[in-house]
């Protein structure tokens, strides 16, 4: 099999710790690196959305507001689902399988009833194609981010 | 379940008490992100590349002859390979003296464990994980039992903790064998052990890696397309071959979504 795998380097112990050692370096740089993007989500801007926006859940409607649950942050990820559709067919027609990383937007509460009543436009509510709030202000704001890792995944890799 | 607003009145929560970022318009907010973007894209080709580096890396040959107890007794390092190509032990501090004992492992390792995903898709990769503890198979069996943990989980019965760095704090040892003969290929922990959990975090620390051919690997390294592999964890034994429907319905989803005028018809 090795040699079907372009024979890789056979080490003993030391060289294989010094190796693991020398990658180590870069590991913990990409750790960091995470940890500063992080670090940067926390401090973009919000946009603000419709708490009352209507969802239907397992006991019947519900708004965005309930689906917090009563936490402060909610990470809502759009499932997709065609209704009336088996399994096999949930992706035929559509790129479903990789519009459904498009839309992970994180909610959070934010600080008072209505921080900003200029800035959010009912376009706010509605971005782009892949979000499927809509409505106009709130009594509440809204952070909205976009769920980087559940998009990039198998979105933007190319 | 309670609502939000009950909730704010019980706790007296729903109003941040720091200071936030400012308040935006669609537009400000996209621009922003786009900004970010840059970064989150830089960050996830430097993880490719890193991975991609693991893959390079050489191979230890594990020559002892380590022995766990399983659930069926006495098993060797080569049995907890399942008859995959790749293993990956976590080893979880389970045993007296640990926070929580008897009836809890560590509380991280806990945690790392509530985070597994289904184990059906990395197994589709050729790649086994096991879990391995110093706690008797019987403490082994219950705790999975009280969690609804479903992962192999051994017992370590010889020095396999001290010689691949787990003795002291947990970690990541991943294998792989070649015929019966099984080297050590790459080692995570510390922080690198939270990320582990997803299919494509225990498969990036593979010698194999994904396996799939937009990767960076070493010629002659088995690679597959990207998609075309996956099924549903309970599919994958049913399905013999590839499903052609899926294969079309992958290929057309992809197709839109790497032409941004098509998706936006779509």
């Amino acid at each position: 099999m090795r040699n079907e795998l372009g024979a890789p380097k056979i080490v003993d112990r030391s060289t294989f710790q010094a190796e693991l050692d020398a990658l180590r370096v870069r590991e913990k740089a990409h750790t960091r690196e995470g940890d500063a993007i992080a670090a940067a989500r926390r401090r973009l801007p919000m946009v603000e959305v419709e708490g009352a926006t209507p969802l239907i859940g397992e006991r019947g409607a519900v708004t965005l507001l309930d689906a917090f649950e009563g936490r402060q942050m909610l990470i809502a990820y759009y499932f997709m689902w065609h209704t009336g559709r088996s399994a096999p067919e949930q992706c035929e027609g559509v790129p479903g399988l990789h519009r459904r990383s498009a839309s992970c937007p994180i909610f959070i509460l934010a600080t008072s009833p209505s921080p900003s009543s200029t800035a959010c436009p009912k376009a706010a509510t509605r971005r782009a194609s892949n979000s499927r709030w809509s409505g106009h202000c709130g009594r509440r704001a809204l952070r909205e981010q976009t769920c980087f890792f559940a998009s990039e995944w198998s979105a933007i890799r190319k | 379940m309670a609502t939000s607003k009950e909730r704010d009145k019980e706790h007296g929560k729903g109003h941040l008490p720091m200071n936030t970022p400012p308040i935006v318009s669609p537009q400000e907010w996209e621009a922003a992100r786009q900004q970010l973007l840059v970064k989150e894209k830089a960050l996830t080709r430097s993880s490719d590349a890193l991975a991609a580096e693991r893959r390079r890396m050489p191979w230890m040959p594990v020559g002892k002859k380590y022995e766990f107890d399983g659930p069926k007794g006495k098993v060797s390092l080569f049995d907890l390979f399942e008859g995959r190509r790749q293993l990956i032990i976590y080893r979880a501090f389970f045993e007296p003296g640990v926070f929580g004992w008897p009836d809890h492992a560590c509380r991280g390792c806990s945690l790392g464990a509530d985070q597994v995903a289904h184990l059906a898709h990395l197994n589709a990769r050729d790649t086994t994980l096991a879990y391995v503890s110093r706690a008797p198979q019987k403490d082994i069996e219950r705790l999975k039992a009280r969690m609804g943990w479903k992962m192999p989980w051994y017992t370590i019965t010889d020095s396999f903790d001290i010689d691949f760095g787990v003795n002291e704090w947990h970690g990541h040892n991943a294998f792989i064998r070649d015929g019966e003969r099984v080297f050590r290929t790459y080692f995570i922990n510390n922080r690198g052990d939270e990320a582990m959990g997803t299919t494509w975090s225990y498969l990036d620390i593979t010698a194999l890696g994904r396996q799939e051919e937009w990767e960076d690997s070493p010629e002659g390294y088995p690679q597959t397309p990207r998609y075309k592999w996956w099924n549903w964890h309970d599919n994958y034994d049913v399905e013999a071959s590839l499903d052609l429907k899926w294969v079309e319905v992958s290929d057309a989803g992809e197709a839109a979504f790497r032409k941004p005028d098509a998706k936006a018809k779509a």
